[in-house]
C-alpha cells in the first residue's frame, strides 16, 4: 500500500501541471464549418511551456469528417505544432484540448491557432454539422479572430495552459500564501490570535 | 445552554469552521454577495431590478450570466441586513473586489482582503449554524442523546463542507424550518406552519413540504385550509411586491432550479409521460393523510421520506442535502441501528461530490493559491480509474436504494420517531 502510494505521489509530481493562462469562456454565438474552411483566433502567451490550447467546439453527429489543429508563431509567421483530428473525436459534453509538447520561450509571444477542414471534396456536407462556440462581444482584448481570412467582430471561446513542474507550483503557492500573510494585519492578527486562543482552550478541555 | 457553548465538541467544532471560514469557498458565495452588495454598500433594496439590468461582473457573467440571484427577497434582506452590521468589517474596498477587475479574476482570487471577506461572509452561516443546533438538542430529554446529537450535527463533515466550506446558505432555511418541525411537533401548528412560510421565503422547497404539516396537525378541513394559508402567507407577503416584476417571475417564483424533479420523465406513450417524484409525493402524502393524522410527533417522518425521495429522483444540487440532514441526525440519535446508514450517506455525499460538474473539490482552496484551481478535476481522476458516466449513475442508484430502505424503515416502524 505504501509502495503504491510512494508511485502514485512520485508520479504527480514527476508530471507536473498543466496550468491556466489565457481564458475566453463565455459563448453566445456559434461558428459554423459550413461556409467556412478555416476558423482562427490569435491570443498573446503570458507564460512559457505553452501546451495546451482548449477550443470549445462540438461536433452533434459525430462524423468523421477530417479538420487539422495548427499552432502559428507570429512575426514571422511560422508553424510550430499541429495535429490532426476528425468530428469523430470531438467531445460534445466539454471544450476539446489540443495539447501538444511545451513550448518553452512562448512567454509575451502572439501566436495564432487555427481549425481547418481539410476534406477535399467540394460537398461541404461532411463538416457542416461542426462547430465552434464564441461570444460576439470584445471580451479577450489580447487577440483577433478570422472566418476563411476575414476578421470577425468576436471571441472564439477557448483557453490556453502552460506546462509547469509541481515543484514550481509548491514553490510560487508557497510564496504567493506568504507574502499574503502580511497584507490584512487588521484581519489576519486578530484571526491568528482567535485560532491559537481556540486552539488551547481546546487542548485543555481534552486534556482535562 | 452555557455548558453547550464550553463543551469540548462545541470548542472543537468552532474552531474547525473557524479554520476554514476565510481559505475556502465557491464562486457562489461571491455570485450571490455580489446581490447582497448592494442593499448595505449603495442602499438598493430591489435587487432583481438590478440584476435584470446593471451591468454584471465578469467572474459573476462566466459562472451565473444575469442568474446570479435567484432566491427570494428576504434572503436578500437577511444576509444584507447582516453585511450592514458587519459593514466596518468589510472596509470600502470590499465594493471595488465584488465588483471585480474586469476579466483580470486573478485579482479577485488574491486580493489582499479576500480572506477577510471570505470569512465575513460566512457569519450568517454560524449564526444560523448555532441556531439550528439549539433547536435541534431541544428534540432530546436525555443527556446522552443531546450529547450524541451535539456530535453528530456540530462535527458533521456534511455540515462543515457546505457552508463553511463552498460557502452555501442553505443552512438558514434548514434552520428555521426546523424550529418549524420542533412547534409542530409540540403542536403549535400555527407557529409551525409561519415558519414553514419564513423558511419558504429563502428558499421555496418548504412549500413542498407544507401539506404534510396542513393534513397530519390540520383538525378539520376549516383548520387545514387556515394552516395553509398561515403557512403561506410568510412567502406571499415578502415576495408579492416583486411580483409584477418579470426577472422575479422568471428566475425566482418559476425558476427552473425549483422545478429540477419534473425533469425526471417516464413516457407512457404518445407525448405523455408521468413524474416518479410526483408518484411517489402524492403516495406519502396520501399515507400522511390516512395513517398520520394527529400524530404530532410523527410530523418529520413524511417530511424525511420525501426529501430522500427527491434526492433519488432529482439531479439535486448538492448543498440541498443539508435540507434533510437534521432529521437524519435525529433519526440516528434515537435509532442506533441506523447510525451505520449515517456514515454510508456521509460517504455517498462526498461520492457524489467528486464527480459532479461544479468544481467542487480542490477549486474551493483557489483563495490560498490559485494553482489549485489547475490540478486535476476529482472528476478527471476518478474517469482515469472508472468511466464517469457509469460512476455517476452507481451513485445515483445508491441515492435511490438509500431512499427506498429508509422509507420502507419509516413505514414500518409509523412513527413517532421524533
Amino acid at each position: 500500500m505504501n509502495k503504491l502510494f510512494i508511485i502514485i505521489a512520485s508520479a504527480l509530481l514527476l508530471s507536473g501541471c498543466n496550468r491556466l493562462d489565457v481564458h475566453q469562456p463565455l459563448t453566445s454565438t456559434f461558428i459554423k464549418f459550413d461556409s467556412a474552411r478555416e476558423i482562427t483566433q490569435s491570443f498573446v502567451s503570458n507564460r512559457e511551456n505553452l501546451n495546451i490550447i482548449s477550443v470549445c467546439l462540438r461536433s452533434p453527429t459525430r462524423n468523421l469528417a477530417p479538420f487539422r489543429f495548427e499552432l502559428w508563431q507570429q512575426d514571422p509567421a511560422t508553424l510550430v505544432r499541429e495535429i490532426s483530428f476528425s468530428g469523430g473525436n470531438i467531445d460534445n459534453s466539454d471544450c476539446t484540448k489540443f495539447q501538444f509538447q511545451p513550448i518553452p520561450d512562448s512567454h509575451n509571444k502572439l501566436y495564432l491557432f487555427k481549425i481547418i477542414s481539410t476534406n477535399n471534396s467540394e460537398d461541404n456536407l461532411a463538416r457542416a454539422t461542426m462547430y465552434v462556440e464564441a461570444y460576439d462581444d470584445a471580451n479577450y482584448l489580447g487577440g483577433s479572430e478570422s472566418l476563411d481570412s476575414s476578421p470577425l467582430q468576436l471571441d472564439l471561446h477557448f483557453k490556453t495552459h502552460f506546462y509547469q513542474s509541481f515543484k514550481v507550483v509548491l514553490g510560487e503557492s508557497w510564496s504567493q500564501f506568504v507574502a499574503r500573510l502580511s497584507l490584512d494585519p487588521l484581519f489576519l492578527i486578530p484571526y491568528a490570535g482567535l485560532i491559537v486562543m481556540m486552539t488551547i482552550i481546546c487542548y485543555q478541555k481534552y486534556r482535562s | 445552554m452555557k455548558q453547550l457553548f464550553t463543551s469540548k465538541v462545541f470548542l472543537l467544532g468552532l474552531l474547525i469552521r473557524f479554520l476554514v471560514m476565510p481559505f475556502t469557498g465557491h464562486w457562489d458565495i461571491r455570485g450571490i454577495n455580489f446581490a447582497v452588495y448592494n442593499l448595505p454598500f449603495k442602499g438598493i433594496t430591489n435587487v432583481y431590478d438590478v440584476a435584470a439590468h446593471a451591468p454584471v461582473d465578469y467572474a459573476v457573467n462566466v459562472n451565473f450570466g444575469r442568474d446570479y440571484f435567484i432566491y427570494p427577497p428576504l434572503t436578500y434582506f437577511t444576509l444584507g441586513t447582516f453585511m450592514t452590521i458587519l459593514k466596518p468589517f468589510y472596509g470600502d474596498e470590499f465594493a471595488n473586489w465584488i465588483e471585480g477587475y474586469g476579466n483580470n479574476l486573478l485579482s479577485v482570487v488574491t486580493h489582499p482582503h479576500v480572506w477577510r471577506y471570505l470569512f465575513l461572509m460566512k457569519i450568517p452561516y454560524l449564526i444560523f449554524d448555532i441556531f439550528l443546533l439549539t433547536i435541534l438538542l431541544k428534540f432530546f430529554s436525555k443527556e446522552s442523546d443531546k450529547q450524541l446529537a451535539l456530535k453528530y450535527w456540530w462535527l458533521n463533515p456534511i455540515v462543515i463542507y457546505l457552508p463553511y466550506i463552498w460557502g452555501q446558505f442553505d443552512i438558514i432555511p434548514t434552520a428555521i424550518m426546523l424550529l418549524g418541525v420542533y412547534f409542530g411537533t409540540k403542536g403549535h401548528s400555527y407557529k409551525s406552519a409561519l415558519l414553514f412560510g419564513l423558511a419558504a421565503s429563502f428558499k421555496s422547497y418548504p412549500l413542498i413540504l407544507l401539506p404534510f404539516l396542513v393534513v397530519i396537525l390540520g383538525k378539520n378541513i376549516w383548520h387545514m385550509i387556515k394552516l395553509l394559508l398561515a403557512g403561506l402567507s410568510p412567502f406571499i407577503l415578502t415576495t408579492i411586491s416583486f411580483w409584477g416584476q418579470e426577472f422575479f417571475r422568471k428566475t425566482v417564483l418559476f425558476s427552473w432550479q425549483s422545478q429540477k424533479m419534473l425533469d425526471f420523465l417516464w413516457a407512457i406513450g404518445g407525448e405523455d409521460g408521468i413524474y416518479p417524484f410526483v408518484i411517489g409525493y402524492t403516495l406519502i402524502l396520501m399515507w400522511s393523510l390516512y395513517s398520520l393524522r394527529g400524530k404530532k410527533s410523527s410530523l418529520s417522518t413524511p417530511m424525511i421520506i420525501t426529501l430522500t425521495w427527491y434526492y433519488a429522483t432529482t439531479n439535486f444540487h448538492q448543498q440541498w442535502f443539508i435540507w434533510v440532514l437534521p432529521y437524519l441526525v435525529i433519526l440516528a440519535v434515537k435509532d442506533a441501528k441506523l447510525r451505520l446508514l449515517g456514515l454510508g450517506v456521509v460517504g455517498l455525499f462526498f461520492l457524489r461530490l467528486i464527480e459532479i460538474q461544479a468544481n467542487v473539490t480542490n477549486e474551493l482552496l483557489i483563495w490560498l493559491a490559485p494553482a489549485f484551481d489547475d490540478l486535476p478535476k476529482s472528476r478527471y481522476l476518478v474517469g482515469m480509474a472508472y468511466d464517469i458516466h457509469k460512476f455517476r449513475n452507481l451513485i445515483n442508484s445508491f441515492f435511490v436504494a438509500f431512499s427506498l430502505f429508509l422509507t420502507a424503515y419509516l413505514f414500518k416502524k409509523d412513527s413517532s420517531r421524533i
